[in-house]
């Protein structure tokens, strides 16, 4: 298996993308920070300031399904071009995925802990709000060790199923021809936006799918690692459906050579 | 060791591509695909490399078939008109990613045809011109060293000057190890002297496949004052015919040892000329070269 040449070509390609993104979203609450200070120098104002800073986490899983949509075509031709089977090319996406993920659920951690400590020290009231806190935590700024690994482990796999949700979709058009890619393209908001219309007008028809939706969410917002292994169930079914896409796809190139 | 083509079809839509092509791409030879457009060529091609699945048949390299399997697909390398590189990618970054998976790849001689050929090593892939976009494709040709290399139109775009210089190397590579070429090109009469087996294609199926010089020993063509031309062709087989003013070329099909008479003239067949008179031959109800 010629899986480490690709490997490695990917790694670069997710750790440069990846190194970006967390330049920018370390930049932010220090800029807001800044600015915060700037304005209360300017006024004279003592005491305490307030900020909040949210959405870290839904930026990396958005960043994620972007990658997700945009990566693998890319990765899939290179290998296809210098040799690497396409299972190959496929199972090569996940090694460095996985790897840069973790890295982006450490960073996470590290950049709420040094936020949390620079405001402290210079007297600036920053909430920062995130989905695992709002969750599991009920206000507890101290966490267990458990709960540590659990948010860790919570952000990683979410990152991970984001990213097999672009992959799915991305996959999924390269799969189609041009009137099956129109079809895809409207049916798939058609269905997204529909479906809760029509949940809501034939409740009894749809019983099952609402108390299925029901059992996961109680689920989910009752332990962590319940929504870890939906997670990984979500990241399992879209990995195994785009293998199946691109398995007997044309493999075709961006554009022609010629300008 | 060799390429087995086995019982190839390939559909689109309500075009068959291929129609069960069976072929075998023998090592050491450099081969000619010849054909028209929408002969099946690039088709064919990809096939070959796994970029396309065939609806029916394999395909073996060197007795592995090349489903899912590195090691059969890591053995040819497809030279190919589309473009498989990231819009951000560099030449030489190219170059060299080709160099990880290629740990044959021979990156100082690439840089240094890339600097013969005038190929900027610091440019995008896709702002590069038509044929300088090509140079690069040759260069990655002709310096990732695997048992198979297949090049598809890969002078597209070229000037003279580096068309000459490709076929040169492309000799000089060949001779300098063991390989086997397969050049895909409508440029026929400036690879005849370079393939020593040519594959014709029509339509997605095999015309003809057999060293160069047995096709072209199958015809010639004659050419002379029509009056005689048709007088001393009467009994024979003629296939083709061409007339240009009182002038008169046909093809005939064998090979004449007979001395001809004064006025006519016996020309050796050229292959772009035996390819030509075959597809016209083709063209014709019932005719065949």
């Amino acid at each position: 298996m010629n899986i480490k040449p690709a490997i490695r070509y990917q790694s670069r390609e997710y750790f440069v993308a990846s190194l970006i993104f967390l330049s920018i979203n370390f930049l932010v609450p220090f800029l807001i920070i800044i600015s915060l200070l700037s304005a209360r120098s300017a006024t004279e104002t003592s005491g305490f300031s307030s900020v909040s800073y949210s959405g870290y986490e839904m930026a990396c899983w958005i960043f994620f399904f972007v990658f997700g949509i945009l990566l693998p075509r890319q990765a899939t031709r290179i290998c296809v071009q210098f040799g690497v089977s396409r299972r190959t090319a496929f199972l090569s996406l996940f090694p460095p995925l996985f790897f840069i993920s973790l890295i982006m659920a450490l960073a996470q951690k590290g950049i709420f802990l040094i936020l949390d400590q620079i405001s402290n020290a210079i007297h600036v009231d920053m909430q920062i709000t995130y989905l695992f806190k709002l969750l599991y935590l009920d206000g507890n700024n101290t966490l267990t060790l458990t709960q540590h690994g659990q948010e860790i482990l919570f952000h990683l796999f979410y990152m991970i199923a984001n990213f097999s949700l672009g992959l799915f979709f991305t996959f999924l058009f390269w799969r189609l021809n041009k009137i099956g890619c129109i079809i895809a393209g409207l049916a798939i908001p058609a269905t997204l936006i529909g479906i809760p219309f029509l949940i809501e007008l034939f409740p009894t028809a749809f019983a099952p799918v609402i108390s299925l939706a029901k059992t996961i969410g109680t689920l989910s917002v009752s332990s962590p690692w319940w929504a870890i292994l939906f997670a990984l169930l979500l990241t399992l079914f879209f990995s195994v459906v785009s293998w199946l896409l691109i398995r007997r796809t044309n493999i075709r190139g961006s554009t022609l050579t010629s300008k | 060791m060799s390429i087995n083509c086995q019982a190839i079809s390939k559909r689109f839509g309500t075009t068959q591509a291929l129609d069960n092509v069976t072929l075998t791409l023998d090592p050491g030879h450099i081969y000619g695909l010849l054909g028209n457009n929408g002969a099946g060529k690039s088709t064919l091609l990809s096939i070959l490399t796994d970029r396309q699945i065939p609806d029916e048949g394999s395909v073996l390299i060197d007795g592995m078939p090349i489903r899912n399997n590195d090691k059969a697909l890591h053995r040819v390398f497809l030279v190919g008109e589309q473009n498989f590189f990231p819009d951000d990618m560099k030449v030489f970054r190219c170059l060299q990613t080709a160099s990880y998976f290629y740990p044959d790849f021979d990156l100082e001689r690439a840089t240094a045809l890339a600097d013969q050929f005038g190929l900027p090593l610091k440019k995008k892939i896709p702002n590069l011109s038509t044929g300088y976009s090509s140079i690069f494709r040759l260069v990655l040709g002709l310096c990732v060293n695997t048992p198979y290399v297949i090049f598809d139109e890969p002078v597209l775009g070229l000037d003279a000057q580096h068309r000459e210089m490709f076929y040169r190397l492309l000799v000089e590579t060949f001779m300098g190890r063991s390989c086997t070429v397969i050049l895909s090109t409508h440029l026929i009469d400036e690879v005849e002297d370079l393939i020593d087996y040519t594959i014709i294609l029509r339509e997605g199926k095999v015309l003809r496949s057999a060293p160069t010089e047995e096709l072209v020993s199958t015809a010639c063509a004659l050419s002379g004052p029509a009056e005689l031309v048709d007088q001393f062709t009467q009994n024979k087989t003629v296939l083709t015919r061409h007339s240009l003013g009182g002038l008169k070329t046909v093809t005939l099909k064998e090979e004449l040892t007979e001395s001809l008479p004064e006025g006519l003239k016996k020309n050796k067949m050229r292959l772009q000329d035996y390819f030509i008179r075959l597809q016209e031959a083709e063209d014709q109800k019932g005719g065949t070269l």
